[in-house]
């Protein structure tokens, strides 16, 4: 993963992303007694290999017409005085499509829509911390890495690949809060929330400023917080079952025992609902502010439009959630299990983050400003 | 530390002492809250005392010059961050006396009947006292809109879990998907603004200026928040179901202060900084407000739970505010503010009255109560009082409201004055039903069995509240007077 | 806030101590030393993102004005 970010080159990235892809295939099927975990392996490696197979596709097309496979060179030629060479050439219509190729790799692997059809069923299947951990590496890195890609190589393209990746962010702003609507296990829920969550993400990036390149870093970073807190909070939640203890939240109504058991966890769980559906005054808000913000400053204002009602239509299902916890009863018999030190720790750091971000976000305002700017320079 | 910050957190330090005490002591922890309310009201008043009326600039003006407002600057846009600015005019004094003036009372509703997770429900008050006071004293947009919407989880979390029935859980669901809905619009017009203008400090947009159809779209999408929450027709549906399934003291709350959000807003944000949108839409307003007052009037009828009666009526006076501020006068715009105050008064009372009946016997359908007046005479006495200060009887408060609204308003259309006139006489109509229904005609025995008249603790809930009534309907002098600077100013500063 | 930054660093160190205490269904104050330890953790951390603050203000700065110089021949 590290590999992948600092990649300056096709070559590298293509390797580092297979050798990181092949890690989780693996972990994917970590757990070799259930059929679920097995399943979502295979699926995760046969489209996991496609998808790795079109970025390779749109690599060699790439290097096929430009003759290198550095960023900073395909930076020379896209930009520099070689534009009229491509353009005599077929050279041009051919980096589009070798682009738009390495588009749908990229898709692929962050779960954006009309890619994402792997992205429930894998991420139900996989153990829990497993999904935690693809919920949030593979998005960071390869935003990491497809940042510099489209923002310092391919920029002058920027007229085809802001029209797919808005197109893309419409329908995953869309789909994330439509089908999520109708679930009912949390790993699910939980999927298309995040495939919604990319809707955004794609949004800032398609705005192509440098505030939308900040607003997506602010937001990736408080998604990052907030889905270590949701995860820690599920996995958390552990019940006593035939003298051992068992990690039992599988449907969301088994979140029904949470406030009578546990009232703090369940209050945090409501802070962190709440932030994802984006509710001043916690972070979740400044996130989605700023990236609104971002969006109408570059004109984009249908996006603005739709991300708004799409956080609307999730409020719904995050406050389902919220509903299900304190005013149903439980269906079966509550006993609760002391929560091992480590979750408590990393839960009290990411609530007080998503509490207190609000009041102090100016680190984190610099620190991705800067990075857009090194990335853009 | 200046005076708003100590209005400001001195709840919030109630919110800390009440975190360590433990669940069990109920007592104590209404103790607490009843003081930490009670003082933040005394201090409040210390506002009003020091208000300086000649003048229609901010008084008490504070920054919190220890955040870190600083942001970045690309090119030309920089990202100020939040500029925590407070400040208060004539126009939020009275609603920050107001919003402390009906927390303690709330506080005091739930003294027996709040059983269950007291010391959240304290807590969950104390921290919408301190929301609320700081939606109307910031002097920020994006501030205001944060803290417009942090109000909607309290009260969410005191529909759901305090409130009486099962439909709760729909009422809770209603009230906040509307608002949300409405709101995520002016989110997009104040986002917009910002790109536009570089800050969203009030004081320097109040100087700036739109083009014409950029101020109709922004006022659209302003009014799509404020009209959810004011309410207007079409989208009032929530506020009868948030006011039934609602504890006491959050139809309290809700009647007396959320419902101010809506038209403070509009006074605060719509009319001055969009002058020319505000004259375009004065149609629109006229017509939905009408269509309000007439058609929930008419609603009201054919009610039969107590508590949708007053919350149809609510919506009624709403409109009437709203009519009045639309008027664009210097009579309309202070008519309906202190149509605002009075309504916050009346209101509330009235739901206090039916809280009080609630308490007996559990049950809000007007069939079963009949002939209160003969074994709950003190009741009987502020229940009629209540109802014809609803009625807006000559010497309550909201006479001097409405009567100035309908000054206000016939100057611009006389037209719309008679048609608002005849909303007074359906509000007499359905007052004046209630009150009958319920204070006099012959007992139900088979029905109601406890008899015993309103206790010491309601009658000091409710004194306050008359008083305030007969004060400002006889003698509504100071409150006009601190008004008047801050409204001619947003009138002048507009036209 | 130069000065407060490790005051609020410890009083968010002590409130993440109470807090794991709390949802673990602790009584408040157990393991008081590791209160005074969170607490020392919370002072540096809130002084180590005050520095880093001003640290990357100043990079900042710097890209910025490079940008503006390396932008100013496209201005005339």
């Amino acid at each position: 993963m590290l590999f992948l970010v600092s990649s300056a080159d096709f070559i590298s990235l293509y390797l580092a992303l297979e050798a990181q892809s092949l890690c989780f295939y693996v972990l994917a099927a970590l757990k070799r007694n259930s059929e679920f975990s097995t399943e979502a392996g295979l699926k995760y490696f046969l489209l996991g290999a496609f998808s790795s197979g079109l970025l390779l596709f749109g690599c060699s097309l790439i290097y096929g017409f430009t003759g290198v496979t550095n960023f900073s060179e395909l930076a020379r030629i896209f930009t520099g005085g070689t534009q009229e060479f491509l353009v005599s050439t077929t050279a041009l219509p051919a980096c589009e499509l070798g682009m738009v190729f390495l588009l749908v790799g990229f898709l692929f692997k962050i779960t954006a829509v009309p890619f994402h059809m792997w992205s429930p069923d894998v991420y139900e299947g996989a153990p829990t911390p497993v999904t935690a951990f693809f919920l949030i590496v593979p998005k960071a890195a390869l935003f990491g890495v497809f940042l510099r890609i489209f923002g310092e190589s391919f920029y002058d393209f920027i007229l085809p690949w802001q029209k797919i990746l808005l197109v893309s962010s419409l329908a995953s702003m869309i789909l994330g809060s439509i089908a999520a609507l109708s679930q009912t296990r949390i790993k699910r829920l939980l999927a298309y929330s995040s495939i919604g969550h990319v809707g955004y993400l794609l949004a800032g990036f398609a705005c192509g400023t440098i505030e939308g390149i900040q607003a997506l870093l602010i937001y990736l970073v408080v998604y990052i917080f907030m889905n270590i807190t949701m995860f820690a909070i599920i996995l958390s939640a552990l019940r006593r079952e035939h003298l051992q203890v068992v990690p039992r939240l599988k449907y969301i109504t088994d979140l029904a025992f949470l406030a009578k058991t546990n009232p703090v966890l369940a209050l945090t769980f409501t802070v962190t609902l709440f932030s994802m559906a984006g509710i001043p005054p916690l972070a979740g808000f400044y996130s989605k502010a700023y990236l609104f913000f971002a969006a109408l400053s570059s004109n984009l204002y249908l996006v603005a439009v739709i991300g708004v009602l799409c956080s609307v239509l999730s409020c719904f299902y995050y406050i389902r959630l919220v509903k299900i916890m304190y005013f149903e009863a439980p269906k079966n018999w509550c006993s609760f299990s002391r929560i091992p030190v480590e979750n408590a720790i990393t839960l009290a750091i990411t609530l007080f983050f998503i509490l207190f971000f609000m009041f102090y976000p100016t680190p984190l305002h610099l620190i991705t400003h800067k990075i857009a700017l090194t990335l853009c320079l | 530390m200046s005076l708003i910050s100590t209005i400001l957190f001195f709840p919030l330090f109630g919110v800390l002492i009440l975190l360590f005490v433990p669940n069990w002591k109920t007592q104590l922890i209404r103790r607490i809250a009843l003081n930490t309310s009670l003082l933040t009201f005394l201090i409040s008043l210390l506002l009003w005392i020091e208000f300086d009326n000649s003048t229609a600039r901010f008084q008490f003006f504070e920054t919190f010059s220890g955040l870190p407002s600083n942001g970045t600057s690309i090119g030309g846009f920089s990202f100020s961050g939040f500029n925590f600015l407070f400040g208060i005019d004539g126009i939020s004094l009275f609603f920050i006396i107001l919003t402390t003036f009906l927390i303690p009372i709330c506080i005091l509703v739930s003294w027996t009947s709040i059983q269950t997770y007291v010391k959240e429900y304290c807590i969950a008050f104390l921290v919408l006292e301190s929301l609320l006071i700081a939606v109307f004293s910031v002097l920020d947009l994006l501030l205001f809109y944060v803290f417009f919407e942090s109000v909607l989880i309290p009260m969410f979390i005191i529909i759901g879990v305090w409130g009486s029935r099962e439909r709760k859980i729909r009422a809770a669901y209603q009230f906040f998907l509307y608002t949300l809905l409405g709101s995520v619009f002016m989110l997009l017009a104040i986002l917009l603004i910002y790109f536009q203008t570089g800050t969203t400090d009030l004081e320097i947009l109040y100087c700036s200026n739109w083009s014409e159809t950029r101020q109709i779209f922004l006022w659209l999408a302003f009014f799509a928040s404020f009209a959810v929450k004011v309410p207007m027709v079409p989208v009032h549906i929530w506020l009868p179901e948030a006011h039934v399934e609602a504890p006491t003291a959050g139809s309290v709350i809700l009647a007396g202060i959320l419902l101010k959000l809506g038209t403070y807003g509009f006074l605060r944000f719509s009319i001055p900084l969009f002058p020319f949108a505000t004259f375009y839409f004065t149609p629109l307003i006229y017509t939905l407000s009408i269509l309000a007052i007439v058609y929930t009037s008419l609603t009201t009828l054919r009610q039969i739970d107590l508590k949708k009666i007053i919350a149809y009526s609510s919506v009624a006076h709403m409109n009437f505010v709203t009519l009045g501020l639309f008027s664009l006068n210097t009579q309309g715009i202070e008519g309906s503010i202190l149509l605002m105050v009075s309504h916050g008064l009346v209101s509330p009372a009235l739901f206090l009255c039916i809280g009080i009946l609630y308490d007996r016997h559990k049950t809000r359908l007007l069939r079963y109560y009949a002939g209160c007046g003969r074994t709950m005479p003190l009741f009987a006495l502020l229940f009629v009082f209540f109802t014809m200060a609803n009625i807006s009887l000559p010497g309550t408060s909201s006479f001097i409201g409405e009567f100035l609204v309908f000054v206000g308003t016939y100057q611009n259309n006389s037209f719309i004055a008679m048609l608002a006139a005849t909303g007074m006489v359906l509000g007499a109509a359905y007052g004046l039903w209630l009150c009958n229904r319920l204070v006099y005609g012959v007992i139900k025995p088979h029905f109601i069995n406890e008899w015993c008249d309103i206790t010491r603790r309601e009658f000091w809930m409710l004194l306050p509240f008359v008083i305030s009534i007969l004060w400002i309907g006889i003698y509504p002098e100071p409150f006009l007077d601190a008004l008047h600077c801050s409204v001619s100013n947003l009138i002048s500063h507009g036209m | 806030m130069p000065a407060s930054a490790p005051l609020f660093g410890a009083v968010l160190g002590v409130g993440v101590q109470l807090y794991v205490n709390a949802v673990r269904k602790l009584p408040l104050m157990r393991d008081p030393w590791l209160h005074v330890l969170w607490a020392g953790a919370g002072a540096s951390f809130g002084t180590w993102l005050v520095s880093f603050e001003e640290r990357t203000e100043k990079d900042l700065a710097e890209l910025l004005r490079k940008r503006e110089e390396a932008n100013k021949h496209l201005q005339q």
